[in-house]
């Protein structure tokens, strides 16, 4: 039973990669990237990408960290549950919002797409900061404390590499899905091909029975959003 | 005061965009809960596909949701259902399928074995087993599932007004492109609000749906 499942399984992947190919050709993608005066540009958005991701989450690692850190010391373990809701909170602000809300006082520009990324990763990089570093066995910390190490050297030598497992995963989770989506009107990062490609969509196709003002709507935008970022 | 403004101005539209959003969240939960729960307990049962399942969920996820609605675009145009509500609520049913396998799965594979084996003892069958101890034991973690894909589909869900689905993102959208600033943001504060109300609902929920025992242990754990 489960050898069928698993070669279904893998029947389907095959069939799905054959239809994401003859639809990829459909659709013209084949096209647009077999024109190399569009690499450039392709490559300039790329770099943009990974350097919003990558400022964001510097930031967000700093803070992240230090939470994590300084929440687990004994002084402070009684403000944890205050300060997790707070970092919380930004999670539970969808990012389309955040970025509305931070347009009005930062700007259009990378520095939104930023703050907005540095907010959805600091949680889960305090979250799993504090996880790791509570979850170090306390009989390790006493055999350091009885060594006499220090307490800073208790948390570098001890606490950190034991907890960087956890840490690390931490790392990982945020940000892909708002690095694309720091994109369009904030900062033109992938954005405007993948919105272009729906535009593009719609022309190549010659989609039928999808509402005629939505497809409008999305011309629209698309050209509005070429003229926007013509602009700066 | 803007923004008070243009809601009062404007409070039909919002209320009706509002009803779309929390339609559209609802509706996608709804149908990732029928779908993600049964699975998920299926896997406890065979461990072999749990990986692979949680695999594949944790691939939906990693996927940016502007990029899967870019995707999904050519794919469900062929049906004539490239833009709408339709590709809207397929992207946050699969975002929903990890958070609710994963938690499903992990709630029923972490009930403490002695309390199974206690059921089976008394001679409960599979389906009795499953029904009277393993989901009660299972359900805030269930629970909490649920409401992790509950506030990020209407984060998600906001972004779906790009490709014409509609809620509360419209005003967001549409006030970018007017440069309108109150209205950018009465969409997001609307959009905030409905998160965060959603999430403090669904954690009284959770509290008020988790069993009088587990309360009891969780107490005497701390």
């Amino acid at each position: 039973m489960i050898t069928v499942l698993g070669r279904a399984y893998r029947f389907a992947l095959v069939f799905l990669l054959i239809y994401l190919g003859i639809m990829a050709q459909q659709v013209g993608l084949v096209d647009y990237l077999s024109i190399p005066s569009n690499y450039a540009y392709m490559n300039g958005l790329l770099w943009e990408h990974i350097y919003l991701v990558a400022v964001s989450m510097a930031f967000a690692t700093a803070l992240g960290v230090a939470i994590g850190i300084v929440l687990t010391r004994r002084r402070f373990r009684k403000y944890t549950g205050v300060v997790m809701y707070v970092v919380g909170l930004g999670q539970t602000i969808p990012s389309l919002a955040v970025l509305a809300l931070m347009m009005s006082l930062l700007g259009i520009g990378s520095k939104t797409a930023i703050f907005a990324l540095f907010v959805y990763s600091v949680l889960p990089i305090a979250r799993n900061t504090l996880a790791g570093i509570s979850a170090v066995p306390p009989e390790m910390i006493e055999a350091a404390k009885g060594m006499g190490m220090p307490g800073w050297r208790i948390l570098l030598d001890v606490e950190i590499p034991n907890a960087m497992q956890v840490m690390l995963t931490g790392f990982r989770v945020p940000d892909e899905d708002r690095g694309a989506f720091g994109r369009g009107h904030t900062h033109n990062t992938f954005g405007p091909v993948c919105r272009l490609s729906v535009r593009d969509t719609h022309f190549a196709s010659g989609v039928q029975g999808t509402p005629p003002g939505a497809i409008a709507g999305t011309g629209k935008r698309a050209r509005a959003d070429f003229q926007e970022f013509n602009m700066f | 005061m803007d923004v008070w403004n243009f809601l009062v101005d404007n409070w039909d539209r919002s209320l009706y965009l509002t009803w779309e959003h929390i339609w559209i969240v609802g509706l996608s939960v709804l149908i990732a809960t029928c779908i993600g729960v049964p699975l998920g307990i299926i896997i406890t049962k065979h461990e072999n596909l749990a990986k692979r399942v949680i695999n594949a969920a944790n691939v939906f996820m990693t996927i940016p949701s502007i990029a899967l609605f870019g995707l999904m675009l050519p794919i469900l145009s062929t049906f004539g259902q490239g833009l709408g509500k339709v590709p809207a609520v397929i992207a946050l049913v699969l975002y929903s399928q990890l958070p609710i396998i994963r938690n499903t799965y992990v709630a029923i594979h972490n009930v403490s074995n002695p309390v199974v084996n206690a059921a089976r003892g008394m001679g409960m069958t599979n389906w009795q087993r499953l029904k009277e101890v393993e989901i009660p034991i299972a359900v805030p973690v269930i629970l909490a599932g649920l409401r992790t894909a509950a506030v990020m589909n209407i984060g998600i869900a906001a972004i779906a007004a790009y490709i014409g689905a509609g809620g509360l993102g419209v005003y967001i959208q549409q006030g970018i492109d007017r440069v309108y600033e109150a209205m950018i943001l009465s969409g997001a504060l609307l959009v905030s609000v409905f998160a965060i109300l959603v999430d403090a609902l669904m954690s009284l929920l959770e509290s008020a749906i988790t069993p009088k025992g587990i309360k009891i242990q969780r107490k005497m754990g701390k």
